[in-house]
């Protein structure tokens, strides 16, 4: 991992309108906000708060209109495609909702689905993505297919394949939302292992009891951001 | 990278076999096509032009094709004057031929069969040109020449049609030539090479009512004149050059002494044709032949293609999530440029791979059926194959930059 002096993530006055014929749609409203390498933060908010663009826009999988954001301590807005698309690839793992993996791969490929883009040799891939499900406790399941197994097990090896590659920031949309209660407490206990580790981990959700596992909690509103203390009460 | 995407490609296809496979068939039928037409193609000018092939290029064939000035353009003297003198003219030979009814004696003497031949009277400058091997016995002799001997020389096809066997020396052959009665001894069996020639200079048209015996019979000419006198003239030379070089020149010259000789002639009393010129004839309209059906084997790989093109869409529609998953962990658009491009190119791949083996079981079957030997052209194949991959390529180029171009976060939504 890269010793950057200042921040992970930075976002200053950053927002994002949608633009589409004569309908305008500002979904994030100068967003300021700081993110520590080594954090464990949640973006807590109700469905069509803007939660999702602001996840889209960190995980750099879009782009703001206004303000700026740096990852790592460099200007994301002047990447071309690929270069986010690089990012991505080397310093960002997501994990979904719905744990997107891809159906036809056995658990082991799904791993080793971005070393694919990094030009990773095959035995080498083959090697990490069977130290990453290890972790998870999956290597005994590398060769069934996603619809085989649970989803927490999916879960599990949507966290291996985020972490497959050692990224800087593990980004991770309404993790436990698919899931039912007792798998949901394993990948949060999984995430919290993570973190443990030195990782940083931005959790999007908008269920404030696993929003209370996090370091440290943003609400989002309307496009707009406020701290939350650890500790105060929600309503 | 490369060899991922092509890994990739090949599980996509595979998890869609039927699929796959009748996207290909428009390819596999014309890639078939292709090598079956180029194929069959080639043994066939093969087997048209390969005996006119050993005959040579330096002879041609002179004929008197107005008749109304009666049969006096050629005339013996012009002959004498050819042969004591043309310049590159290596031998000249004067040829009559007549339809022949050919009576035979069957073996237990009562009944006799009736056929119709072609017979070829042959000067002593005949074998100068065309050579006959003798198989059996013995060719014609000078004496034969000069005195208009009743002997006969008949091919292997005509012995065995005529007697049951090839060895046919010393048999009887009654023969009836125009009005003439000819009671000819075989004296030799022999093999020729001027077989497809005969349609060339024989022209007769089939009697129909009668069996039309197989093969070639001659007969010296100075029999032929014996029953039917001496000719004022000839209406078909044979001729040959000193060279293939110069055959279309002494040709030329050839029929320039024969009309100065002959004023009376007119512009296309004389009709050459070089023997070198029909090869080339042959193989040009084979080849446009070949290259038509190419052209229609050609569109249906295009039909073929665009049916590629359709099903490539279709897949990506279906893949859209996909795409945005490969998207968010790191693919760049020439990442799914290229999986979608491999995706296309292996399928019109494979189609062109089985096109060829299916184009080559077809060839080897047409082949065996009709008696043509097999020609087979591995830079046909390989072109076949490439092709078929630039098929691929060209139509899957649309459907790729389709899917390089979605949103990632569109498709990552997308059901």
């Amino acid at each position: 991992m890269t010793s950057s002096p200042g921040p992970l993530i930075s976002l200053r006055r950053a927002g994002k309108i949608y633009q589409s014929g004569r309908v305008r749609f500002e979904a994030l409203r100068e967003i300021d906000l700081e993110v520590a390498a080594g954090d464990y933060l949640a973006i807590l908010g109700p469905s069509g708060s803007g939660k999702s663009t602001l996840m889209n826009i960190i995980g750099c999988l879009d782009r703001l209109t206004s303000g700026s954001y740096l990852f790592e301590g460099d200007d994301v807005s002047g990447l071309t495609d690929d270069g986010l698309a690089l990012l991505r690839n080397r310093r960002i793992g997501f994990v979904f909702q719905s744990f997107n993996l891809l159906p036809r791969l056995d658990i082991l490929e799904n791993v080793e689905l971005p070393l694919i883009y990094q030009g990773v040799s095959r035995r080498e891939r083959r090697e990490r993505a069977m130290a990453q499900l290890e972790t998870v406790g999956l290597a005994d399941w590398r060769r069934h297919l996603p619809t085989e197994i649970s989803g927490g097990q999916k879960q599990r090896v949507a966290i291996a394949r985020a972490l497959v590659t050692r990224p800087g920031l593990l980004l991770a949309d309404e993790p436990t939302g698919n899931l039912d209660s007792r798998s949901a407490a394993d990948i949060m206990e999984v995430l919290e292992t993570i973190h443990a580790a030195g990782r940083t981990v931005l959790l999007i959700t908008h269920d404030p009891g696993v929003a209370a596992r996090a370091r440290r909690q943003v609400h989002i509103i309307d496009g707009r951001l406020t701290e939350t203390p650890v500790g105060r009460p929600l309503t | 990278m490369i060899r991922d995407a092509v890994r990739m490609a090949w599980r996509s296809l595979r998890a869609n076999r039927i699929r796959s496979l009748l996207t290909m068939l428009g390819i596999i039928v014309g890639i078939a096509a292709v090598i079956a037409v180029v194929s069959i193609g080639e043994g066939g000018k093969d087997a048209i032009l390969g005996q006119f092939r050993e005959i040579g290029a330096n002879q041609f064939l002179l004929e008197v094709t107005d008749r109304r000035s009666g049969d006096t353009l050629v005339t013996p003297e012009d002959l004498e004057l050819l042969r004591s003198g043309l310049d590159g003219l290596e031998a000249v030979s004067a040829l009559q031929q007549r339809l022949g009814l050919t009576r035979k004696a069957r073996p237990d003497g009562r009944e006799s069969t009736e056929g119709y031949a072609i017979v070829a009277a042959i000067d002593p400058w005949y074998t100068d040109i065309l050579a006959l091997e003798t198989i059996a016995g013995r060719q014609f002799t000078d004496s034969d020449h000069h005195q208009g001997t009743p002997v006969i020389l008949v091919s292997e096809s005509t012995a065995e049609a005529l007697y049951g066997t090839t060895d046919a020396v010393g048999r009887d052959l009654d023969l009836t030539l125009s009005n003439y009665r000819l009671q000819a001894r075989v004296v030799g069996v022999v093999r020729t090479l001027s077989g497809s020639l005969q349609s060339e200079y024989g022209q007769m048209a089939d009697a129909g009512m009668m069996e039309r015996v197989p093969g070639e019979l001659f007969i010296p000419l100075a029999t032929l004149e014996r029953l039917e006198g001496r000719p004022d003239g000839y209406v078909m030379l044979m001729a040959a050059s000193t060279g293939p070089e110069n055959t279309g020149e002494v040709a030329e010259r050839l029929t320039a002494f024969l009309r100065r000789r002959h004023p009376e002639a007119t512009g296309n009393s004389y009709r050459v044709v070089v023997i070198a010129d029909i090869l080339e004839q042959v193989d040009t309209v084979i080849g446009y032949i070949t290259a038509f059906i190419a052209v229609v084997a050609g569109i249906s790989l295009v039909v073929g293609g665009i049916g590629v093109m359709n099903i490539m869409l279709v897949s990506v529609t279906e893949r859209t999530r996909e795409i945005g998953i490969r998207r968010a962990v790191g693919a760049r658009t020439r990442d799914i440029l290229a999986q979608i491009l491999a995706e296309a190119m292996v399928l019109t791949f494979i189609g062109g791979v089985l096109g060829v083996v299916l184009g080559l079981v077809f060839t080897y079957i047409v082949t065996r059926i009709v008696g043509f030997s097999m020609v087979f052209d591995p830079r046909v194949i390989v072109l076949a194959v490439l092709f078929s991959s630039a098929v691929g390529l060209f139509f899957g180029l649309y459907p790729a930059r389709r899917a390089a171009r979605l949103d990632p976060i569109e498709a990552l939504r997308h059901e």
